[in-house]
């Protein structure tokens, strides 16, 4: 596993895959690995934290017990995210909510090798969602035992956005739809910025309370940067806050892995349910916009579709480059942000729904 | 492989799942599209009929550029024409 550590630092330093998740992980696997080091032992009701050690802690702190390090996480995108091509193009929500299939193609999946129960079999869904911090929140409530597993998984794929999603976008659309021009999106007003945050906010935790802890924090998140009159706050949550909780989660996750739980016949499993989930939600938003393109006169580049997986910026990026690839004069990047911030919002209402009906 | 209780469970998750990210994603695409009609800047709005900006600019461009041609053309009568070679 040592070994195993030192190629997540090479692929992260040599490669410059995923840095900033890949080196912590790798790093947290070195130390957890090494022997007689206690780090992950978790603190027991009849010795509190006195002989629990430092992973340990925070693992059961911030993920297994209170889960706050997912829920910061979101505080700090939340920060970082603009809502502007969402609002100017309100259509593109529907296409976050059908790249949703993919986490119901892996949750029937993995419910089909009759290896998971349906606590795990809804972990590995949602790594469909493509959305890590929220795979770690479900995955430590409803999993805690394949916690490290689902995490790298689903950053791994997060990082082969560029490698994964292009044979799929291209086998379902034609050369024709891949050359669709869109039309440049309004400049959206800073009333609609602040208000429709709060609208989302509102809607979501009503129908969906269980994510609320996730989808308040990010909207709070983003309020905080349209307000424009916190700028420390909102640069406390987009970096200090962010990075700190990234610091931590990232560690623990690589605390998670040890050798007797990857090298089971059970991950490679999860690595294969992981990709089936991730292809499916790259082809349910892809099909969705070409559904659409039958009612609306004006057409969307069924390519900003496969956005939908959330995978914030990198799937945006990835239609981007095949819409220019296609017609050199296409620029989708800005209106693929908006069914990307949708799948963070569709991802995190799955999440609650989850956690409703198994966690009760 | 499945039993019936397992199944039951698992299709109502998905049931329920698909259906709350669709209608919520659904509802929240209404909702900003009348926030949008409702407080969007109306300076930037183009009433239907009229040139948009970037029609006008365009509009602009392409009489500029006819213009220059027309300049051109007159200013090459005094000029030697090119012999084809």
């Amino acid at each position: 596993m040592v070994l195993v550590g030192f190629a997540f630092m090479f692929l992260a330093v040599a490669r410059n895959m995923e840095p900033y998740e890949l080196l912590p992980i790798g790093l947290g696997i070195i130390v957890v690995n090494l022997p007689l080091t206690g780090m992950t032992v978790l603190p027991t009701e009849a010795q509190g934290v006195q002989g629990a050690g430092l992973f340990g802690i925070v693992f059961h702190y911030g993920l297994a017990f209170w889960n706050i390090l997912p829920p910061l996480m979101f505080l700090g995108l939340g920060a970082g995210t603009d809502f502007g091509p969402l609002i100017a193009n309100p259509r593109t929500l529907l296409l976050g909510a059908a790249a949703q299939i993919g986490i119901f193609a892996a949750f029937w999946g993995a419910l089909a090798t009759g290896i998971f129960d349906i606590r795990e079999a809804a972990a590995i869904g949602i790594i469909g969602g493509a959305d890590g911090p929220t795979t770690i929140f479900i995955t430590a409530k409803l999993a805690p035992e394949i916690l490290g597993i689902t995490a790298v998984i689903a950053y791994s794929y997060v990082a082969t956005v560029a490698f994964v999603q292009p044979p799929i976008m291209k086998l379902l659309t034609t050369e024709n739809e891949r050359m669709i021009e869109m039309k440049p999106l309004r400049e959206v007003s800073r009333r609609e910025k602040l208000i429709i945050p709060t609208v989302i906010l509102v809607v979501v935790i009503l129908l969906v309370p269980r994510s609320a802890p996730l989808i308040s924090m990010f909207m709070i998140g983003n309020l905080l940067k349209e307000s424009g009159v916190v700028p420390r706050l909102t640069q406390a949550a987009s970096d200090v806050i962010l990075y700190v909780a990234t610091i931590f989660l990232m560690l623990t996750i690589g605390g998670q892995l040890v050798a007797e739980r990857v090298f089971e016949f059970q991950t490679i499993v999860i690595l294969g349910l992981g990709l089936a989930a991730f292809s499916a939600g790259t082809a349910g938003g892809v099909l969705f916009a070409k559904f659409m393109n039958l009612f609306f006169k004006d057409k969307i580049n069924p390519l900003i579709g496969s956005a939908g997986v959330s995978a914030v910026p990198m799937a945006a990026r990835t239609s981007h480059h095949l819409g220019q690839q296609a017609n050199p004069k296409n620029f989708l990047l800005y209106h693929a942000m908006g069914p990307n911030a949708a799948g963070v919002i569709g991802s995190a209402a799955v999440a609650g729904v989850f956690l409703a009906l198994i966690q009760g | 492989m499945f039993d019936q209780a397992l199944i039951e469970e698992a299709l109502t998750l998905t049931i329920i799942g698909l259906s709350t990210a669709f209608s919520l994603l659904f509802f929240l695409s209404i909702s900003i599209w009348i926030v949008g009609k409702l407080f969007a800047d109306r300076s930037d709005q183009v009433p239907e009929g009229e040139a948009s900006q970037e029609e006008r600019n365009k509009a602009l461009a392409a009489s500029i550029a006819v213009a220059t041609l027309v300049e051109i053309h007159e200013n090459s009568a005094i000029l030697p024409t090119p012999v084809p070679r």
